[in-house]
């Protein structure tokens, strides 16, 4: 490393060059960062690969009694878990000082499967919200459109078209080397499409907005506007709900709760992407010490929305009585497996099936 | 709980002393040292650290 990289002193923020438009920047980076985000990222994977690993199993095991919003709910651990999987690599990339010792091809793969499973993630939630709405707003008049075959459709749709939109970082996405620093980087390079020096700008803020656009705007739109008119609905029929509407209910606080902490955990990410995006293109603040802020800021945004991964099944787990169910239930039957008396294991099967009827 | 209230307020009382002698001393407060833990990236250009080079989002 460059010892001057290495250097950590006492500056006073004040130091820093306000001026519009300079050439120049100096900044600063919080040193524990280089520690912290690796050990957040790496108990994000733990958390997330035990917690959507259980719900894909718990959904694919209970193939008789699985509902639309359980499909929806296991391609949303999928997708987490395949989110999570990659994350130590990016803690040893951020533990080295961002040096990327990994090669090209897993700097693309790492990069496209985050960002495959960022938009399948959003799109899953995005799919779930507009089949609460249409089973609860058109519950009448949408059995012929929430069949098996058009969920499967959507869910084909939803990893295409995340695919496609994943694309562009397969191809831009590639290891860097600064002789001055003498560390390899992990980074967009924009020369393929570039023919003049101000292009570059224009990719990094086109492609930070869209994303931010299409993997947090729209779908958060989308899913505020459905549950308005489910909200709407259920409160109209409040007194009258029967005991499969309560169930109905209870799943629909499940999935708006997804949904809320989906927008708590993304929305500083996202924030702070479009800021420094719009410095890019003069509409926001671009001096040093902005500039210093966004970086200071970005790292722990990341790892906020990483959190989502594996707080998701763990809000699944948590308020869905029925997946906890069934979880317990696969759990017993499988320690009943290896139970030796023969009725030991018929009494854990009868306790089992109690429990599950009891819910 | 009663047994605790004359606590916190001793807690109190000392966080009010420990702000009126930083201020007396017209020092500003450095929180464990924090401002000392600082890696200098001095860049030829502004941007010379780019978001995209921290983590796997365009």
């Amino acid at each position: 490393m460059n010892a001057m990289d290495n250097m950590t002193a006492d500056y006073s923020p004040d130091y820093f060059d306000d001026a519009v438009n300079s050439s120049m920047c100096e900044y600063d980076e919080w040193e524990p960062s280089y520690s912290l985000i690796p050990v957040l990222y790496m108990l994000i994977f733990i958390l997330g690969l035990t917690g959507n690993g259980v719900v894909i199993f718990t959904v694919w095991r209970a193939q008789s009694k699985r509902r639309a919003a359980d499909v929806y709910i296991g391609n949303l651990a999928l997708a987490d878990l395949t989110f999570v999987v990659t994350l130590p690599l990016w803690a040893v990339y951020t533990a080295l000082g961002y040096h990327w010792p990994f090669g090209v091809a897993l700097c693309k793969i790492s990069s496209y499967v985050v960002l495959l499973n960022m938009y399948a993630s959003v799109f899953c939630l995005t799919c779930l919200s507009l089949d609460r709405y249409m089973a609860i707003v058109h519950s009448l008049t949408s059995t012929q459109l929430r069949t098996r075959g058009h969920m499967r459709a959507s869910l084909t749709a939803i990893w295409l078209l995340s695919g496609v939109l994943a694309a562009p970082t397969l191809l831009f996405r590639t290891t860097v080397y600064d002789v001055e620093t003498n560390r390899t980087s992990c980074a967009m390079d924009f020369n393929l499409v570039v023919s003049q020096p101000g292009q570059e700008t224009y990719w990094i803020a086109g492609l930070s907005i869209s994303s931010t656009a299409l993997g947090f705007l729209i779908p958060l739109l989308a899913m505020m506007v459905c549950y308005g008119f489910i909200g709407c609905t259920v409160t109209r029929h409040f007194n009258s709900l029967r005991k499969e509407d309560q169930r109905k209910r209870r799943l629909l606080k499940i999935i708006t709760t997804l949904v809320v902490v989906f927008a708590a955990c993304w929305m500083p990410f996202h924030v702070v992407k479009t800021m420094d995006a719009l410095s890019y293109l003069n509409l926001a603040p671009d001096s040093c010490t902005f500039l210093n802020l966004l970086l200071l800021a970005h790292p722990y945004a990341t790892c906020l929305a990483y959190v989502n991964s594996c707080l998701n099944p763990l809000l699944y787990a948590f308020f869905d009585l029925r997946f906890r169910s069934q979880c317990l239930c696969l759990l017993n039957l499988k320690k009943a497996l290896h139970a030796s008396p023969a009725s030991s294991l018929s009494s854990q099967k009868t306790e089992a099936q109690s429990l599950a009827t009891k819910v | 709980m009663r047994f605790f209230h004359p606590l916190y307020l001793l807690l109190l009382l000392l966080t009010v002393l420990v702000l009126i002698s930083a201020d007396k001393h017209g020092t500003k407060h450095d929180f464990l040292n924090l401002r000392r833990k600082y890696r200098r990236h001095n860049c030829p250009k502004k941007r010379c650290l780019p978001l995209h080079s921290r983590v796997p989002f365009p």
